[in-house]
């Protein structure tokens, strides 16, 4: 029965393009996005659906992303723009971009100049949150709302904000909520199931998506299951899921579990995220949410990333941490060895692995990694 | 004492009175190439530029051993090459000229590139000492919004209260603004020295261009600046005046786009003035430093700190793809380039970002004659010579070719 509902979710993120191409043929508005800081809510309230730009893990569109960037730029940065511009999003009206990193900037940049698609708003997105940064992006936030305005000709009134807001708020409280059951002993999911979950959350309307993870938590919260089989508890960390869900795949293969995980496009979207005040201005409740909350390399600090992955660690009792590096991705590259000696100092052991490894290698590099940490008390 | 003669002994001077700074008590700031030097010179703190540093040790071919040190430390080889021969040398306690001092705060900019997001940080870890992050807009819807402007403004004066705070002193705005004036003139004569090179043949080239980016790195908002780069700008209009160029014959006039290869700039530049091509107009100073200049706007030094702002918002890490390529096409037409030379720089992402997009729409636009090479600025373990050199053999033959027709 939970196999079904697990199945549901990986339907959705399989047939993402072909779901988004029907909404669009039924008359429905599709924008993209791009990073776990965009507000897309601003988007919801405008009456257009968001939907994540998702990796394809598609040779042939890097390689048309490497038409605009050198091959010095991330494998997702290639591939996001690759496939925009060789016609995989065709769907979409328009995409919307926090500034998140230069990789990140020069795909929408791209998309601009090209105008493909039609419409492309990049966001300038602060690393810290004062009241200076604040009042900025409060103002940024109106100017993307003044931008949907006038493409959709309807006005973004406050109450649709509100409700977009509370249909969001809604997912992340659940995904959070689903990452908290993951404590219980009795947790049914496996890491790569859990993955299939939070895959979904990116390309499905929010209240389609919602009303299916309501279902799947009620079924984990009200059952009891049989106590899960103990693998060699562990996180993964990297940037996409896509790739990130074939390593918690492997690990688990090898005899691991996946107890968390930190995805940029992935945990990162809500893991930190408090509930917005609703009886705020909207635009300055979504500041108060987004600003320094969302725990992307680039815009926080090292000590940040150290305390929030250590106290993931902690809570879960794990033995290890496996992490995918994103090859090119520098905030990631300059803050490792860091993250490595926090690790070490608490006794965890870590793997570093660079994405594009091959499969054989990088089975190889965590069979011996599990194995060395099989033995570790927790 | 020319140009020359001056920036040899103004750099050395710099560096003796970086590393006095600490026994006399100055308070030293670790900055990016983008300081801002004049609210720390108007607070008596003297700026220390790691990464200029690295400029340095890349130029006098010393940078390797400090790469590896870096890289020892877990630092990949993909990063920025700035960075890891400036974490090298801070890990190694060295550098060409010795170490740098210890630094008593840091200033960063997170959001111009990559590395700058984590760089700064760890130099505020390693020793200990307040940070200020200047966070602040990229343009890339186009001109400055009223809300970015007032961002940028309003983080500024953000940092003169950190500055305050760090050296428990108010800041002084009467002497921040005459220093202001000092950097906003010595700017104007910079851009004079570029609006030259559009005479043929070009007075100045790529050589004298580099020279000056130590010049608006380290001493803008002082007399040194401004004594420099006036006697640039009189020795380029003595050449022009006597019809002297920057190579003895100009046959091919050219644009380079990107940081070029510290460690060989001499033979590197060589590849091309053997052939009678000089750089008559080049992406590092014009495009960053004078960013501003180069999109048309002028900085106003009754308006100092608006005019700071200005100065970060128009520089090339900040502004959109739209606004670069413009660039490109204009440094290309007003500076009559026949070609240019574009380096997608590894580990450089934020100038080398959508590199082939730029030159398909310079040479769509201009005509010109575009060459594509990778190298790192300052690692000579990446610039493969032999291949760059096919490179500029097949670029040579088309720029003949075209030049015949």
């Amino acid at each position: 029965m939970i196999e079904e509902i697990i199945s549901k979710f990986t339907k959705l993120y399989e047939e993402r393009h072909t779901n988004a191409q029907r909404l669009r043929d039924q008359g429905e508005k599709i924008w993209g996005y791009i990073f776990a800081s965009a507000p897309v809510e601003i988007l919801s309230a405008a009456g257009v659906i968001p939907v994540q730009l998702t990796s394809s893990l598609d040779e042939e569109a890097k390689g048309k992303g490497k038409e605009y960037n050198p091959s010095f730029f991330c494998n997702p940065a290639h591939d996001w723009l690759g496939q925009t511009m060789s016609g995989t999003y065709d769907y979409l009206e328009g995409v919307i971009c926090p500034d998140s990193c230069t990789p990140g900037r020069s795909v929408i940049e791209a998309m601009i100049y090209e105008e493909k698609p039609r419409f492309s708003f990049p966001i300038s997105y602060p690393c810290n949150a004062t009241p200076l940064t604040k009042e900025f992006y409060v103002a940024e936030l109106g100017e993307l709302k003044k931008y949907l305005e006038k493409i959709t000709e309807s006005e973004v009134s406050e109450e649709k904000l509100r409700t977009a807001m509370k249909d969001h708020e809604e997912k992340r409280a659940m995904l959070r909520q689903l990452y908290r059951l993951r404590q219980r002993d009795d947790f049914p999911l496996k890491g790569s199931q859990v993955a299939e979950v939070v895959k979904a959350s990116m390309v499905t309307p929010v209240q389609e998506y919602n009303s299916l993870l309501k279902e799947l938590i009620s079924m984990i919260e009200n059952r009891s299951w049989e106590r899960r089989k103990s693998g060699i508890p562990v996180m993964v960390s990297s940037l996409l899921l896509e790739e990130g869900g074939q390593l918690i795949s492997l690990v688990e293969e090898l005899g691991g579990d996946v107890l968390t995980d930190d995805f940029c496009m992935g945990a990162r979207c809500f893991i930190e995220l408090e509930s917005p005040n609703l009886e705020k201005d909207p635009l300055e409740a979504l500041a108060d949410m987004y600003l320094g909350k969302v725990p992307i390399p680039y815009k926080v600090s090292i000590q940040y990333r150290q305390d929030l992955l250590v106290s993931q660690a902690s809570d879960l009792k794990l033995k290890g941490v496996i992490t995918l590096i994103p090859r090119y991705c520098q905030p990631v590259t300059l803050q490792q060895p860091f993250m490595d000696d926090r690790y070490k100092s608490l006794g965890l052991r870590s793997l570093e692995v660079e994405d594009g490894i091959a499969h054989e290698a990088l089975r190889t590099r965590v069979a011996a990694f599990l194995e060395s940490i099989s033995e570790i008390p927790v | 004492m020319d140009a020359r003669e001056m920036i040899r002994h103004q750099r050395k001077a710099y560096y003796t009175e970086l590393s006095e700074a600490p026994s006399k008590g100055v308070k030293v700031a670790y900055c990016c190439a983008w300081g801002p030097t004049e609210p720390l010179y108007a607070m008596d703190i003297i700026p220390a530029f790691p990464e200029n540093y690295a400029v340095v040790v890349s130029a006098k071919r010393q940078v390797v051993r400090f790469l590896e040190e870096a890289e020892s430390r877990g630092i990949s080889k993909d990063t920025c090459s700035y960075t890891r021969a400036a974490l090298g040398m801070m890990w190694s306690n060295d550098g060409p000229y010795g170490p740098l001092p210890k630094p008593d705060l840091v200033i960063s900019y997170p959001h111009l590139c990559d590395p700058y997001s984590k760089w700064w940080e760890i130099y505020a870890r390693e020793y200990n000492v307040p940070i200020f992050h200047f966070d602040g807009p990229n343009l890339l819807r186009g001109t400055h919004t009223s809300h970015e402007l007032r961002w940028a403004i309003k983080q500024n004066e953000e940092m003169f209260k950190f500055l305050e705070e760090v050296t428990g002193r108010k800041f002084d705005y009467d002497k921040f603004k005459e220093v202001m004036a000092l950097g906003i003139r010595a700017r104007e004569l910079a851009w004079q020295v570029q609006e030259n090179r559009k005479h043929i043949p070009t007075p100045s080239g790529i050589r004298e261009a580099t020279n000056d980016v130590f010049y608006l790195t380290v001493f803008l908002g002082r007399q040194e600046a401004i004594d420099y780069f006036a006697k640039e700008l009189e020795e380029s209009n003595d050449k022009i005046e006597k019809g002297i160029g920057a190579i003895p014959e100009e046959r091919y006039r050219l644009f380079f786009y990107n940081i070029p290869p510290w460690y060989c700039l001499d033979e590197f530049v060589d590849l091309f003035s053997s052939r009678g091509a000089v750089f008559a107009m080049d992406y590092y100073c014009p495009f960053l430093w004078l960013g501003e200049y180069m999109q048309g706007l002028r900085l106003d030094p009754e308006k100092p700190i608006e005019s700071l702002a200005i100065s970060h918002l128009y520089r090339s890490g900040t502004v959109g793809v739209h606004f670069e390529i413009e660039r490109c096409v204009r440094a290309v037409r007003d500076w009559q380039c026949d070609g240019a030379v574009f380096n997608s720089c590894p580990g450089c992402q934020v100038h080398s970002r959508n590199m082939y997009l730029k030159t398909r729409e310079l040479e769509r636009q201009t005509g010109a004659v575009v060459m594509c090479y990778e190298a790192s600025q300052s690692d000579p373990r990446t610039f493969n010579e032999a291949e760059i050199k096919r490179g500029i053999d097949s670029f040579f033959e088309i720029l003949e070719t075209r030049k015949g027709k």
